[in-house]
């Protein structure tokens, strides 16, 4: 199951455009997948190159391991980097059907990548700084690597499988880690139930996340209010019911929680009740279906199903009193898997 | 300059695989015949189809509308097999 192809060339650099010329990269120039780097990434989690790692039957494609370690080389990942995106796909085939769904919607969402654990230091996966930005090497190869797995072996290239409309900004993969070290609360995968020494990525479908930028109040509370009328964002209402919530929380907003006794429990009740919109209001904004009724200004909906619909991650940088609020595509619903060092 | 020969392994596992299909034998016209609706679960696709087909000529009792399971996933296989029963002709395709 290895195609190689061989191209003669007397500049090696010329394989950059010969990839872009077959249609292998998306939109930026890519790395090109010799052999011997493939087998770098291949050798690292022991794996031979037919294995087959992910599949979406609805499209009758399959990915071997020598097919995500070629992504995976063309994003630019160090070989260090693969268990992780081998995690990714063992999480994304949880429901095969549902990553048919998302990577071909009008919708367009981003796949969130939240890393857990000891692996974060060990690649230098980012925890804080510029956390959404491009910037880092692993945080922006790993979810490249997904990216380019989707366009080139699930065939989800926009006009064609990918009926995207305005997209998504995320949708390059919004990978980054929790900062285990400087939260107050426990780290997300161990309320999960992984050990806090295990490794582990979380995935779901994501809208691009939006920023919340409480800088002048002096309480716990006046953070979580901003943070609700966030999550009350009206852009895509008419998916909240069965949406989930990241709320990543930056230095300044942790210190002041924490400071009021605000536990991620008391969190994520007091944002999945007042993170809300009138019935009336959505309806006249056309996120809800029908015309105003009466009662309707009185009938709250509200952005998260339920507390567990939320999740509490501390990330980001100090300096400027910011947090980002993330909302969850329904179709990919959170997966959390183990990262393996080898196979 | 000398040549050097580059080995690229293929990152797409090749072409997308190709189900050779034929269309349906059409019917002349629709007098009689029993007309499928697949409905995709999108707001008001059962709406659309129907209007659809009342515009075609169709009468209410010689419909008969069918909801499959999600919009991004063929209709299962029982109410493919009870389309293929009870219908001559089958309307779909309502996008988002």
């Amino acid at each position: 199951m290895r195609d190689v192809s061989e191209i003669e060339t007397l500049d090696r650099l010329d394989a950059i455009e010969e990839c872009d010329r077959r249609g292998w990269t998306d939109g930026l120039p890519v790395v090109p997948p010799t052999e011997d780097r493939v087998d770098a990434l291949l050798r690292v989690v022991d794996l031979p190159a037919e294995a087959i790692v992910a599949k979406l039957p609805m499209r009758d494609r399959t990915v071997t391991a020598a097919r995500a370690a070629a992504n995976s080389v063309m994003a630019g990942c160090r070989p260090e980097y693969f268990p992780v995106v081998l995690a990714v796909l063992d999480a994304l085939m949880e429901r095969a059907d549902v990553v048919h769904e998302i990577s071909g919607a009008t919708n367009a969402p981003g796949l969130l990548i939240l890393v857990n654990g000891p692996v974060r230091e060990r690649l230098g996966v980012n925890c804080r700084g510029n956390l959404l930005s491009p910037g880092v090497r692993a945080n922006m190869t790993i979810a490249r690597a997904i990216r380019l797995i989707f366009m080139n072996v699930f065939e989800a290239r926009p006009g064609r499988l990918d009926r995207g409309t305005l997209g998504e900004s995320c949708k390059h993969g919004l990978c980054f880690g929790e900062d285990e070290e400087a939260s107050p609360w426990t780290p997300l995968h161990t309320d999960l139930g992984f050990a806090s020494t295990d490794s582990t990525v979380m995935v779901a479908s994501v809208q691009s996340p939006q920023l919340a930028n409480s800088r002048f109040g002096h309480t716990g509370e006046s953070i979580l209010l901003n943070f609700a009328d966030v999550m009350a964002n009206s852009g895509i209402a008419n998916m909240w019911a069965r949406s989930q919530w990241w709320v990543v929380i930056g230095p300044e907003h942790r210190a002041m929680l924490q400071r009021d006794g605000w536990t991620k429990p008391a969190i994520k009740a007091f944002l999945a009740e007042r993170a809300r919109r009138s019935l009336a209001d959505l309806k006249r904004m056309g996120v809800a279906r029908g015309a105003p009724e009466a009662g309707d200004e009185e009938r709250r909906v509200h952005a998260a199903a339920a507390p567990e619909d939320i999740f509490v991650v501390a990330a980001g940088g100090e300096g400027g009193a910011y947090s980002a609020i993330i909302k969850g595509y329904t179709g990919f619903r959170a997966v959390t898997k183990k990262i393996e060092e080898t196979r | 300059m000398t040549e050097h020969t580059v080995r690229l392994i293929d990152p797409t596992g090749g072409a997308m695989p190709r189900h050779e299909l034929t269309l349906a034998p059409r019917p002349g016209a629709l007098g009689g015949l029993t007309f499928g609706l697949l409905d995709n679960g999108k707001a008001n696709s059962d709406a659309f189809l129907t209007e659809l087909a009342l515009a075609l000529g169709v009468s209410g009792d010689a419909m008969v509308l069918f909801r499959k399971g999600g919009a991004s996933h063929p209709p299962e296989p029982d109410i493919v097999e009870a389309i293929k029963r009870r219908c001559d002709v089958v309307v779909t395709g309502v996008g988002d």
